[in-house]
């Protein structure tokens, strides 16, 4: 079976009046399904531009990028929101929650484009909640959870449409010591249902991820190494 | 001033008219910029704001297509109630015709708004695709429908200015009636033989869409739209009327026919319209738009209906035809 | 189309963020109630002006002299019968009488005893008492309004008039005329044609003026050519010119508040636009993480664009229905004496509901078309707002 994401030469440059910032300076990478690859490096590597690109966020300056073998970076913005809505989960570094709605209508934004019938969104954002341990809370406000309660609540928005990919930017960034190993565990129920997964940190505390996986490390815009955990 | 252009309606229409216009001037400077710099294999930052820029132009061509689509009868109104202020009109037959301005005017509105839903149709077809297809066709069409509306705008200002409130104008009767022995249909047409060719150019144009033979189906709702002028003028009229004299387009507009004439004219061209955009789409884009072209023949329908209903009601409640 | 999913989040849109919506709501329904109000009082004037007028006569046959109304030699009325297609001419004796202080003026109409066709209107006001009783003696029927600035001047039930001959005419207060069509006979006094003649000083063998009535509408520009070219010195107005006429002074008043409105709507403009530009750098964000999690710019603008098709049929109906309310239940404070003017007698009107599709429509679009058009570039900036805003 081919790679879910491959990447060929893949640059990204700011223009800037007074240079040109190269952020990535020629990405080779191939994830295969169901493999959980943890990007590594330091604040400014470019893990986030490189994330960005594979979710269809961020357009590449040059180089190939295929998700799902679809050339995502020259589509069309009406394919490329719906492509990313239906294949790739987002965890973002800052949750990202709109913080006026409850737990159920954060959980179900991803769904509203896809035209879904109304049962059938309710039924899907009740699984991803109770997949997510967050089915407790399902009519509070996202403001007024606490921050292990608004992960698991990213959680089930990624989560909702199923997709293949599910990418996230710093999840642990902002979680105390237990919420983190709690998130681990999450991970593990992902791998089990084989989700691909790439994540994005700096955090030590994925060396004790206890399922095979890749670590990719970056430094500068290039991939420095890769290797295989089992 | 011109005491027409002091009417709060006209003020109205023409204060509508004007912003659209500037609207329209906006998208035409990024419909040239888009043309002309539209590279979509570019990976540069310029293609991907051009690409947002696009949809600037789509939201505009949508706001321009929905107000028209107000104004077309709120600009047939607004000439109908002003005949009180020119004499010799009874309806907005003898205003139109007040000047030479108002026939061609009416025409380019008519021309604009079928223009415009072929454009929203391209439109809708360009963005299923993968690769922008026929943007070159949008945006080359959206530069003749530019150069249109600027005809339609300058017609409307010469138009209104232009209305002569103290030379009296023809009523419907003496635009529309029989001269004596004048037979005003065309081809020397009885009344008979025109309704006879008025189902059977229904049934036909019917079967062809259905059967999808494109390019007569097209030439047919031409075809249609011509003969349904000249019977509804001529003969559904009439019974809208319940006299066998009135014959006039416009009346059926007002409200002691129940304002029917939107109604009737509007399922009559927005079937006709629709139909047409639907081939010429199918013809150009060569995309699959059989759905549209059932609901352009569904319009169709209903128009049939309702003149046939407006002969058949006449007939149960009298029981005797005009 | 809207689904069920995502009419509930038009409503979150809409209901969940109202604080953002409150103020460009309020200011709506101002600006909807301003225009209506003054678009429903024009046309509920307008209403009673026509049917009041639709009644009159086609034609009127006047005289011109040098530049002034002149009174019409009776003779007139065997040329102008004589014309094909005209029916029913009558000769009409009214005219101005002008009080001495402070100069009020009455509109004295008199009524012919033999005239038949004026008779059955008359009996139609008068009613019940007795027409000939009436027409006998030196009696006038006064509208309220002239009645009551009789009464506050001690004329309870009689009314000196000072006629052209410099003589004082003695008339009795018969009855008060019905109250239906006020606008336009708010200062009439109805008096037998022989009191009217002395008072307005018209001599025997001539009259004010003819009306007459065409009733084929197809020959009306050609019988009114005719009638020109009688004499010299005839003028026809037809009843069309008095529409248009009044018409025109609507227009006129109309097109003053159409200057005011520009102003307003200009001003509205602005604020709109000041107001979405503004909520685009708090909206970005989350249109950002929309985009982010699938919605594309269709999707957004389609939100958009039922979230402010929401606010202006929300805002339109609030509007026209506080407007309906305040013209023609609370009869219009205020804004009624600017249309009517307080001048001679100003009329005591009760504005007859009117809501006819063109106020309706122009209300409409005139709020709705500027509304758009100023938001419509916000809210495109805020629907292409960069995905990649979710990432930061
Ligand atoms: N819009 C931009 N213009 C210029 N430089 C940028 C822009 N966005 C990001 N960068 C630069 O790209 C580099 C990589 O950023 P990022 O991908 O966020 O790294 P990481 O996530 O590894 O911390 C940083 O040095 C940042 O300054
Ligand atoms: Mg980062």
């Amino acid at each position: 079976m081919s790679p879910i994401v491959e990447i060929e030469g893949l640059k990204r440059f700011y223009n800037t009046p007074a240079e040109r910032v190269e952020v990535l300076k020629g990405i080779n990478l191939s994830i295969e399904r169901g493999e959980t690859l943890i990007l590594k490096g330091v604040s400014g590597s470019g893990k986030t531009t490189l994330l960005s690109i594979i979710a269809g966020l961020d357009r590449p300056s040059e180089g190939k990028v295929l998700v799902e073998g679809e050339a995502i970076a020259k589509l069309p913005d009406n394919h490329l929101s719906h492509f990313r809505g239906r294949h790739i989960g987002m965890v973002f570094q800052h949750y990202n929650l709109i913080e006026h709605f409850s737990v159920k209508d954060n959980v179900s934004v991803p769904l509203v484009p896809m035209n879904l019938r109304y049962q059938k969104v309710g039924q899907r954002v009740e699984d991803a909640m109770k997949k997510a341990n967050i089915s407790h809370k399902s009519d509070m406000l996202a403001a007024r959870l606490s921050g292990g309660e608004k992960q698991r609540c990213t959680i089930a928005r990624a989560i909702v449409t199923n997709p293949e990919i599910v990418i996230c930017d710093e999840p642990t960034a902002n979680l105390d010591r237990e919420n983190a190993i709690k998130f681990l565990d999450i991970l593990k129920n992902l791998h089990n249902m084989g989700k691909t997964i790439i994540i994005a940190t700096h955090d030590s505390i994925f060396e004790s991820l206890n399922f095979s996986h890749t670590v990719v490390y970056m430094s500068d815009g290039e991939i420095e190494k890769s290797e295989s955990i089992e | 001033m011109n005491p027409i252009l002091l009417n709060t309606q006209v003020q109205i229409y023409l204060f509508g008219e004007s912003i659209l216009y500037i609207f329209m001037i906006m998208a035409f400077i990024i419909s040239l910029h888009i043309l002309l710099k539209w590279d979509f294999d570019s990976f540069s930052d310029e293609q991907y704001r051009l690409e947002r820029r696009s949809y600037l132009v789509i939201t505009i061509l949508l706001f321009v297509f929905a107000v028209k689509f107000m104004l077309l009868p709120y600009f047939v109104f607004t000439i109908d109630s002003l005949n009180t202020l020119v004499p010799g009109a009874m309806c907005a037959a003898g205003v139109i015709s007040a000047n030479s301005y108002g026939l061609e005017l009416l025409f380019v509105k008519l021309f604009v708004v079928f223009i415009l839903s072929w454009w929203l149709m391209i439109n809708y077809y360009d963005l299923q695709a993968k690769n922008y297809p026929f943007f070159k066709i949008k945006y080359g069409l959206y530069i003749a429908v530019f150069v249109l509306i600027t005809l339609e705008l300058w017609l409307d200002f010469a138009y209104f200015g232009n209305i002569d409130i103290h030379q009296p104008v023809s009523c419907c009767s003496a635009l529309f009636g029989q001269l004596e022995g004048a037979n005003p249909l065309p081809f020397g047409l009885d009344t008979k033989t025109m309704l006879i060719l008025f189902y059977s150019i229904f049934v036909t144009l019917a079967i062809l869409i259905l059967t999808k033979q494109d390019i007569t189906a097209l030439i047919f709702s031409g075809l249609f739209l011509y003969i349904s002028y000249y019977s509804v003028v001529y003969f559904f009229g009439t019974y809208v009327y319940e006299l066998p004299t009135h014959k006039c387009p416009f009346c059926m507009f007002q409200k002691e026919y129940h304002y029917i004439g939107y109604l009737i004219w509007g399922s009559l061209f927005g079937g006709v319209f629709l139909t047409a955009d639907s081939i010429l789409c199918k013809k150009v884009l060569n995309v699959d738009t059989s759905k549209s072209k059932i609901y352009g023949l569904l319009l169709i329908t209903v128009f049939v209906f309702t003149v046939s209903a407006v002969v058949l009601i006449y007939r149960f409640q009298n029981g005797t035809w005009l | 189309m809207l689904n069920r999913v995502k009419l509930h989040f038009l409503a979150l849109s809409v209901f969940g963020e109202s604080s953002r919506h409150l103020a460009t709501v309020l200011l709506s329904v101002l600006v909807i109630f301003i225009l209506s109000s003054v678009l429903f009082i024009s046309s509920s004037i307008k209403y009673t002006v026509t049917t009041a007028l639709e009644n009159e006569a086609d034609m009127t046959v006047q005289r011109v002299r040098g530049g002034m109304l002149a009174q019409v030699p009776l003779s007139w009325e065997k040329d102008i019968v004589n014309i094909r297609g005209i029916d029913s001419v009558s000769p009409r004796v009214w005219g101005r009488y002008f009080t001495k202080p402070k100069g009020k003026s009455f509109l004295i109409i008199g009524v012919d005893f033999l005239d038949s066709n004026a008779n059955k209107a008359l009996s139609k006001i008068v009613g019940s008492t007795d027409l000939k009783k009436f027409l006998n003696a030196h009696n006038m029927l006064v509208s309220a309004k002239v009645k009551s600035w009789m009464k506050k001047r001690f004329y309870t039930d009689s009314y000196s008039f000072l006629s052209a001959d410099g003589e004082f005419i003695k008339m009795n207060i018969y009855a008060t005329l019905p109250k239906n069509s006020d606008l336009l006979s708010n200062d009439v006094i109805i008096m037998p044609i022989d009191d009217a003649r002395k008072i307005l000083g018209i001599k025997e063998g001539y009259v004010t003026d003819f009306v007459l009535n065409v009733p084929n509408d197809a020959q009306k520009v050609f019988i009114e050519d005719k009638l020109s070219s009688l004499h010299f010195d005839i003028r026809v107005v037809s009843k069309k010119e008095s529409l248009a006429a009044y018409d025109e002074s609507f227009n006129f008043r109309n097109g003053f508040f159409l200057t005011l409105f520009m102003i307003l709507l200009a001003t509205f403009s602005l604020i709109l636009y000041q107001r979405y530009t503004q909520s685009y750098s708090t909206q970005k964000r989350q249109i950002g993480i929309y985009r982010a999690l699938g919605w594309s710019i269709k999707d957004i603008l389609t939100l958009k664009f039922y979230e402010i098709v929401v606010i202006i049929l929300g805002s339109y109906v609030t509007g026209v229905g506080l407007a309906y309310i305040f013209v023609y239940i609370a009869n219009a404070p205020v804004l009624r004496d600017i249309f009517l003017g307080s001048g001679n007698f100003s009329p005591d009107v009760v504005l007859i509901p009117v809501i006819d599709f063109s106020a309706l429509s122009s209300i409409f679009l005139l709020y709705a078309i500027p509304f758009v058009a100023s938001v419509l570039i916000p809210v495109w900036k805020i629907a292409v707002s960069d995905p990649k805003e979710a990432m930061l």
